[in-house]
């Protein structure tokens, strides 16, 4: 069999381009899911997004000439619509929201611009189940029809009331059962301090407590409770204090009568150890690997490779922190434990 | 942050990989990529010995060769181009599918509009024909 191949003289007025199709985009375009794609004011980031994933695209350049054939505008042979100079490589990714620009309410909301939570979703390069997960993850909230993020410490105080509420209404916080309503939380917590909105409690449960979408209700998650105080309490310290002492600490930190299992384990990204324990915030650090290795040894001479992992583990994807840190410094073994020193 | 639809539901029914296809090449909407290393030089405007036709009464279009299966192999195929050389070549499967989109000048939604999951690729420098 033999077929005339064409080729167009000039670029058709219709642009084509090639998107790879990894599985996890074919089950999505299966379930015949939405999708959109996206462009942030970076030109060069472009994502699309499904109701639940995120992919971003890359270009991928190609020198050879990849031409768009087709056999049926002229049946027998093969027409060449387009050149294809590149093909966009397609790779999921968490996403992400730009919080720079939001504001922080402390109980009060700060003068400034009318910026929906929808807006702000518009505008963040990720999928919108995705975005909300992530968003109460980090206290954002809408409050008089702005998207802000809610302070640490106002959280505490609704936290502190909301758990009081459930010991007092007698709901089993340690129940495996969803066991708590929106509804009724929100009713009541609303009379008990005036700036909290439906809102607000609707991040507080979506932070701190499980959803369970059949019922429509939720279960206090104790781990993530105990998290959020120990991070608070350890920001609270002013001079270094041993475990033991801390655990006090932390322990005063919780509501009266809350009483949950609390673990060091949990904050592991939020500390170090240097004669005593001190408060330290990942967020803070340099996102450059080298001079973030240099900033974890000005803390202190010598890290429990436990205790320093999670501080490293966004430089690694698939493989271990301690073979990263490997050109970095030496990983000893005292005992049962780990040591990461400087070279 | 502008985005788009991106409309698909034209290449819905060719997700089933069972669909049969007599097409050694094409896609069942007739799409297929032709992969050739360099560039391909081109006239501007329809001249000279060259074959020429019209596309839709609209586009101009060069043959620039003509493609031939092996009878005995189907996945190779040689690209003769003018007269004097030849290019041999295979019929892949590409590791990841690639979508075809078609990008509107000023409408609001892509569209995809094909699904292609073969190539045909001429990887070696051409070959004088004797």
């Amino acid at each position: 069999m033999e077929l005339p191949v064409y080729q167009h003289l000039r670029p058709n007025v219709t642009t084509y381009k090639l998107l790879q199709l990894p599985p996890d985009v074919l089950e999505a375009m299966n379930l015949q899911d939405p999708i959109q794609i996206k462009s942030s004011r970076n030109e060069a980031d472009l994502v699309m997004v499904s109701p639940d994933k995120t992919w971003r695209l890359r270009q991928m350049n190609q020198t050879n000439s990849v031409l768009l054939m087709d056999e049926t505008t002229r049946p027998g042979s093969l027409i060449g619509k387009a050149n294809l100079p590149y093909q966009y490589e397609v790779v999921a990714i968490d996403g992400s929201i730009n919080t720079a620009d939001i504001p922080i309410f402390t109980g009060q909301l700060p003068y400034g611009e009318l910026y929906s939570v929808e807006d702000l979703l518009n505008d963040s390069a990720i999928s919108k189940n995705q975005f909300f997960k992530h968003w109460f993850n980090i206290g954002g909230c809408e409050i008089e029809g702005r998207a802000c993020i809610l302070s640490p410490d106002f959280i505490k105080e609704v936290v502190d009331l909301f758990l009081t509420l459930v010991i007092t209404k007698q709901i089993d916080y340690k129940s495996e059962e969803f066991n708590i309503e929106e509804t009724t939380i929100s009713s009541e917590l609303k009379g008990v301090d005036s700036r909290v909105t439906d809102n607000i409690v609707t991040t507080v449960l979506h932070k701190f407590c499980d959803f369970d979408p059949k019922t429509s209700k939720f279960r206090v998650n104790n781990e993530k409770v105990a998290m959020f105080y120990g991070i608070l309490a350890l920001k609270s310290l002013q001079k270094p204090i041993d475990t033991k002492e801390f655990y006090l600490v932390w322990k005063n930190y919780l509501p009266n009568f809350y009483n949950i299992p609390i673990n060091l384990d949990l904050l592991k990204g939020w500390y170090y150890k240097n004669s005593g324990l001190h408060y330290l915030d990942g967020g803070e650090l340099s996102m450059d690997i080298g001079t973030r290795i240099k900033e974890l040894f000005a803390c202190t001479g010598q890290w429990e490779l436990e205790d320093m992992e999670p501080y490293l583990k966004m430089f690694v994807v698939n493989k271990k922190v301690e073979s990263l840190l490997l050109k970095y410094a030496k990983v000893k073994r005292v005992g049962s434990k780990k040591i990461v020193v400087p070279r | 942050m502008p985005s788009v639809d991106l409309e698909y539901s034209k290449v819905v029914p060719i997700l089933d990989q069972t669909i049969k296809n007599d097409s050694i090449i094409s896609t069942p909407y007739g799409l297929s990529i032709l992969e050739i290393q360099g560039v391909l030089n081109l006239p501007s405007e329809p001249h000279g010995d060259a074959e020429f036709i019209k596309v839709d009464e609209i586009y101009d279009a060069v043959k620039f060769g003509r493609l031939q299966f092996d009878e005995k192999n189907e996945k190779k195929v040689t690209l003769f181009v003018s007269n004097s050389q030849r290019l041999l070549g295979t019929i892949e499967d590409l590791d990841v599918p690639l979508g075809v989109l078609k990008i509107p000048n000023e409408e609001s939604t892509i569209t995809m509009i094909d699904i292609i999951k073969k190539k045909i690729i001429f990887k070696q420098r051409p070959l004088p024909i004797m």
